[in-house]
């Protein structure tokens, strides 16, 4: 398969998902932009609240993926299953911590 | 017959941009070389291509050929409006899709600088290279490629027609999205009447996707499981013969699987024909007639070339595929006695094959040869006879089965072991496929 294949393939694949991907880019723009005119930098201390809460939406998600294919969570039974359901739960964790991390900053009431 | 003739010139005047630019490109590095490259000489070949039927693999070798061949004219000959992506009709049948999701305009998908005629061809006259088409016009060419797909004989399981799908409890997913759903329809219908007996028919020969009337067996038992109470349904499988799949692998998964799930099977039992309304159907079993009661039916009726091929010179006269599929070199896809005819996709007669995988395959080999063919050269290019069925073993897990002349697994991913039910092949079966077989249709893949 050559690359205007791939594209090809990966522009099908993606164009019922547009909006979705269109809207999380938006937030995730929005978001960080916001923060960081009220002192947000990428590296800021972890707050924990972050951090916890990033893992258990990554967590959910590697739960109600399966769902939203229309599977479940007990098909996943390869290895190959297990790789991809974690990079969507790590994906969807990083997308997650992203947002939660600087929206922190946003809503706490003074800055450090 | 009409001795009018059809103009089938003006189709090189809308070049895309992406041609011009090859051609632009490749005329640049001739210059530069001072030679003549294969693929350019190539490009230059001349003549009057016909491709008879805009399904998977008239469109996915049209926009191959209107890339390929800037110089050739390409017509297209089809009346269907709508194209279907059939690989989902199990999807619509078994509850999962609706139907609109595996319908999209033709037009979308024929390319620019193609001639589309709209209308059927009534007669291939091999001979004079000459088509008669419905619309009362003549078309000749110098090549031709047959990609008509095949046509369900309903009518020849007795006292079954394509209306009675639907009604009585008869399902069949092939092979339009208003049989699909209307099947999952009627074993909707079946679940909810709370037991009874369903009643599945194998592959009485050679059908498009053989995997399908499984995949209906394997999508019912998780619909009946769901329920809490599938003892109280019972359910049958009739082969004709004594196998449910080519491979032995998946062929010993499927009845071991069925064991385990109280799939109650019956081998040598060809369906014969149904009593729709008395729900019964009967076999021609090696020990005589037999019938059976059932609730719902799922009808796979016989398959075969559309008669306007059947009927003509191209068809197969000799050998298990005579009378019914076009002859073709299984490896080549050329006519074996009328060099400047191709065939494509399900209407050949060759093992195996007949799925949209297969076309992906073979499309790319009936461009090389049919290139080759234009330039007096040898058709080299082979078709190893790759096939692929995600095998849904249940709604919400597949087993990927890729294979080839012979029953050879050609796996293609590293990463996907073939033995395996599995999630992520069953996400490329819900999610990555139709997408792939677009772009195949793009002539991308
Ligand atoms: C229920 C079901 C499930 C399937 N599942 C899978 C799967 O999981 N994976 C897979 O790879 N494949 C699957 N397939 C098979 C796949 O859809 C077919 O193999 C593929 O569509 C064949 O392409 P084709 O071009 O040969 O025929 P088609 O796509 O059927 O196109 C044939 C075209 O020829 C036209 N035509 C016919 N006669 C004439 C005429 N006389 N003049 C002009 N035009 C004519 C028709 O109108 C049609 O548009 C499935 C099919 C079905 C029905």
């Amino acid at each position: 398969m050559n690359l205007m294949s791939i594209l090809t393939i990966g522009w099908y694949t993606l164009q019922p998902l547009l909006w979705v991907i269109v809207v999380a880019v938006a937030l995730l723009v929005l978001v960080q932009l916001l923060a960081r005119v009220r002192g947000y930098y990428f590296l800021a201390p972890a707050k924990i609240v972050s951090v916890v809460m990033s893992f258990m939406v990554g967590l959910w998600a590697m739960v109600i993926v399966p769902i939203l294919t229309d599977s479940s969570f007990t098909m996943v039974a390869t290895g190959f299953d297990w790789f991809a359901l974690t990079l969507v739960g790590l994906g969807v964790g990083a997308y997650c911590w992203l947002i939660v991390h600087p929206m922190i900053y946003l809503f706490r009431p003074s800055l450090p | 017959m009409s001795s009018k003739k059809l103009k089938t010139g003006a189709s090189h005047a809308a070049l895309t941009r992406r041609d011009l630019l090859k051609v632009g490109l490749g005329g640049a590095a001739v210059s530069m070389t001072g030679m003549t490259p294969a693929w350019s000489r190539d490009s230059n070949a001349r003549g009057h291509i016909v491709i008879v039927g805009a399904g998977a693999g008239g469109l996915a070798l049209a926009n191959r050929l209107a890339r390929r061949l800037p110089m050739a004219e390409v017509s297209l000959v089809d009346s269907k409006p709508q194209h279907w992506y059939q690989p989902g009709l199990t999807m619509v049948a078994s509850g999962v899709w609706r139907a609109d999701e595996v319908i999209s305009d033709n037009q979308r998908w024929v390319p620019s600088g193609i001639n589309w005629i709209q209308a059927r061809v009534t007669r291939f006259e091999a001979e004079d290279r000459r088509l008669q088409l419905d619309s009362g016009d003549t078309l000749n060419y110098d090549y031709l490629v047959v990609a008509t797909g095949l046509q369900v004989n309903y009518e020849d399981v007795e006292g079954f027609s394509a209306d009675m799908i639907g009604q009585h409890g008869i399902g069949c997913v092939y092979d339009t999205p208003d049989h699909a759903a209307k099947t999952n329809q009627v074993i909707a219908d079946w679940i909810d009447s709370g037991g009874g007996t369903g009643l599945f028919i194998g592959a009485p020969g050679a059908v498009k996707c053989a995997g399908a009337p499984l995949k209906m067996t394997f999508t019912t038992l998780s619909r009946l499981e769901d329920t809490g109470h599938r003892d109280q349904y019972d359910v049958h499988f009739a082969s004709a013969g004594d196998r449910v799949f080519a491979v032995d692998f998946y062929n010993d998964f499927v009845l071991q699987r069925w064991q385990e799930q109280g799939v109650e099977r019956h081998d040598h039992h060809p369906l014969r024909g149904i009593d729709a309304s008395a729900r019964r159907a009967w076999f021609d079993t090696p020990d005589g007639e037999r019938s059976m009661d059932y609730d719902f039916i799922h009808i796979v009726p016989p398959m075969s070339a559309p008669d306007v091929v059947r009927e003509s010179d191209l068809v197969w006269t000799d050998g298990p595929f005579a009378g019914n599929w076009l002859e073709v070199d299984q490896y080549t896809m050329q006519h074996r006695r009328y060099p400047e005819v191709f065939g494509l996709g399900d209407v050949i007669g060759a093992p195996i094959n007949k799925t949209a995988a297969s076309v992906k395959a073979q499309a790319p080999v009936v461009e090389e040869n049919l290139v080759a063919v234009m330039n007096d050269r040898e058709p080299t290019a082979e078709h190893n006879g790759y096939t692929s069925c995600p095998l849904i073993t249940g709604i919400g897990k597949a087993m990927l089965a890729e294979f080839g002349y012979g029953n050879v697994l050609l796996p293609s991913f590293p990463f996907i072991d073939p033995k395996d039910e599995s999630w992520a092949v069953w996400i490329m079966k819900d999610r990555m496929l139709k997408p792939a077989y677009y772009a195949m249709l793009d002539g991308r893949v």
